[in-house]
């Protein structure tokens, strides 16, 4: 745990402020908060406020992940981390918090955007709120390092942004169902920013559209557990191949 | 005392095979030199024995430990300089050694007794706060090495660790791993700098295509392969190719060559040094040139090499004195 805590720290150090963790991670976040909360009469604020917390946590946990390992290769010191006795676990957790410290920073931007917005925050449900904060940051980081870890940098980071404006767009943030055509609709299901998403509007608004609360946090627990394992096998691969 | 044993190590990516089986032996305060034209394997052997690649078959057991079996435990006592510089370029020299300190559970009066004694040794204490991306090739060089060092591991395995630095900075570092033999530490040095793994080996492992060619002290390389000198010759014109033709004519020997260095620089690999010097001031002479300095050199590594490897690559295997290992199938 204190290794993992020590490629934390290094991470922090080096890639905090990094052009594309801020741009990427905070501004880009930030400005879709402004679009959204410019649009927010066309679907609601029980739509477009649990949709900033989302989308600020997709970027901002895909960016530092997608940073710190991409930097890494390219540079030649992830290499270094094989020499080290490091276990694949103490690997991921150490990569993998960078990310979840981020997902938090996002979700804290997102509070206070929409509390200067709206002048106040409504939490019906705490813990839901906190679980899709704390799963999705999960979940946005394990995407993130599965496909950092498995492409080079530049298609590395060409395939994530596919992946996070699918997820944006298609993944049932943003756009009520209702709205949405029935064949399109079932595509929205393999996103797990839909089960994200579906948490914390239920955390903040007791409302859900695509899934309920409840399927949309084993579905979650499931993708996580997933991704873990993925993520985990892919860096005992790369570390001992 | 046996510091490495490493039997029947077979690696396989894919369809290529990196490793085709190769055996050998570290003793306890060796400079083991491992040598080989690239894709020959020396990488991936390193690798290996640092327990940072798993084998696809063969044993390898390091300090006493079965590396494939527990790799994090021989990770923690050995050192490993990789080929390419592997710092965090934002942070500073100290913070990175620090953070590589922390690593091996060292606490910080552990770091800052071996931070001081390797900055001594590596010349990088004046360099200690400056950030690792600042600095230049052959300084990063430094602190890799110092990297590696931190911990005061037992075993060592440098992947071409003179490259890119300056010479006074390789000569600095030889003096290092010499000290470094003398009390007790075990280096495994892998370069392509054929002189200094010469220079500083007490035995050699050359590698070709996976295969182990040759495993023995350097000088009984020499002594088998019976290499010509060198003789150069420093003239006061440029050379035309006539002079070379006519060069080659006079000298006859058998395998002897010349070749332009440069433009006023001509080696000539020959038995007889003397005879040949006599001989070429002649034929310089006669096409209006003049020779202004002469020097006979001894066959160098570069030449075994060439003599090993270079009739592999081109496959042809009667003129390579070690065809008998099977590699030049």
């Amino acid at each position: 745990m204190r290794k993992a805590f020590l490629i934390f720290y290094k991470d922090l150090r080096q890639y905090y402020s990094k052009a594309p963790v801020i741009s990427w991670g905070i501004l880009f976040p930030l400005a879709v908060i402004v679009l959204i909360a410019m649009s927010m009469k066309v679907y609601g604020e029980s739509r477009m406020i649990p949709a900033m917390f989302t989308i600020s946590l997709l970027f901002a946990s895909t960016s530092m992940a997608q940073v710190s390992i991409s930097f890494e290769k390219m540079s030649g010191s992830f290499n270094r981390l094989f020499y080290l006795p490091i276990s694949t676990g103490e690997l991921l957790l150490g990569k993998a918090l960078g990310g979840f410290m981020y997902g938090f920073i996002g979700s804290g931007i997102s509070a206070l955007a929409i509390y200067i917005i709206t002048g106040n925050i409504l939490v019906i449900k705490p813990l839901f709120l906190l679980l899709g904060v704390i799963i999705g940051s999960l979940i946005f980081t394990c995407i993130s390092i599965v496909i950092t870890l498995l492409l080079d940098p530049i298609p590395g980071v060409a395939l994530l942004n596919i992946v996070r404006f699918s997820m944006m767009f298609l993944g049932g943030v943003i756009f009520p169902s209702a709205l949405i055509p029935l064949p399109i609709r079932n595509i929205v299901y393999i996103f797990p920013s839909v089960y994200v998403n579906e948490m914390i509007r239920y955390g903040l608004y007791n409302e859900w559209d695509y899934v309920d609360p409840y399927t949309s946090l084993v579905m979650s627990l499931i993708i996580v557990i997933t991704l873990t394992i993925a993520s985990y096998r892919l860096i005992h691969y790369i570390l001992y191949k | 005392m046996k510091t490495v044993i490493v039997d029947n190590l077979v690696k396989k990516y894919g369809k290529v095979i990196a490793l085709k089986g190769i055996s050998f032996e570290i003793y306890r305060g060796e400079v083991f030199g491992l040598l080989g034209p690239n894709g020959a394997g020396k990488t991936t052997t390193i690798r290996a024995i640092s327990g940072a690649l798993k084998p696809t078959s063969g044993k390898i057991v390091v300090l006493g430990i079965d590396v494939i079996k527990e790799p994090l435990r021989v990770k923690k006592r050995i050192g490993v300089v990789p080929e390419l510089p592997s710092m965090y370029p934002e942070l500073s020299v100290r913070d990175n050694l620090y953070i590589m300190a922390r690593f091996y559970d060292m606490n910080s009066d552990e770091f800052r007794e071996r931070l001081g004694i390797i900055s001594e040794q590596l010349g990088i204490k004046h360099i200690l706060g400056i950030k690792y991306g600042h600095l230049s090739k052959g300084y990063k060089r430094r602190v890799d090495i110092a990297a590696s060092l931190i911990h005061d591991p037992e075993l060592i395995l440098l992947d071409e660790p003179t490259s890119g630095l300056d010479v006074f900075a390789a000569n600095n570092l030889r003096k290092l791993l010499r000290k470094l033999v003398s009390i007790g530490k075990t280096i495994v040095l892998s370069s392509h700098y054929i002189d200094e793994v010469m220079e500083l080996s007490n035995r050699v492992l050359l590698l070709y295509n996976g295969v182990k060619l040759f495993l023995d002290k350097p000088i009984n390389l020499r002594k088998i392969l019976k290499l010509k000198k060198k003789v150069k010759l420093y003239l006061a014109k440029s050379v035309d190719r006539s002079l070379l033709k006519m060069l080659e004519k006079n000298i006859d020997c058998e395998d002897c060559k010349v070749e332009l260095e440069d433009e006023r620089v001509i080696v000539i690999h020959t038995d007889e040094p003397l005879e040949t010097i006599t001989l070429a001031k002649q034929v310089v002479e006669e096409n209006n040139n003049r020779i202004t300095d002469a020097d006979i050199l001894p066959p160098s590594w570069e030449d075994v090499f060439i003599k090993y490897i270079e009739p592999l690559e081109k496959r042809e295997c009667g003129q390579c004195p070690l065809a008998s290992t099977g590699v030049c199938g």
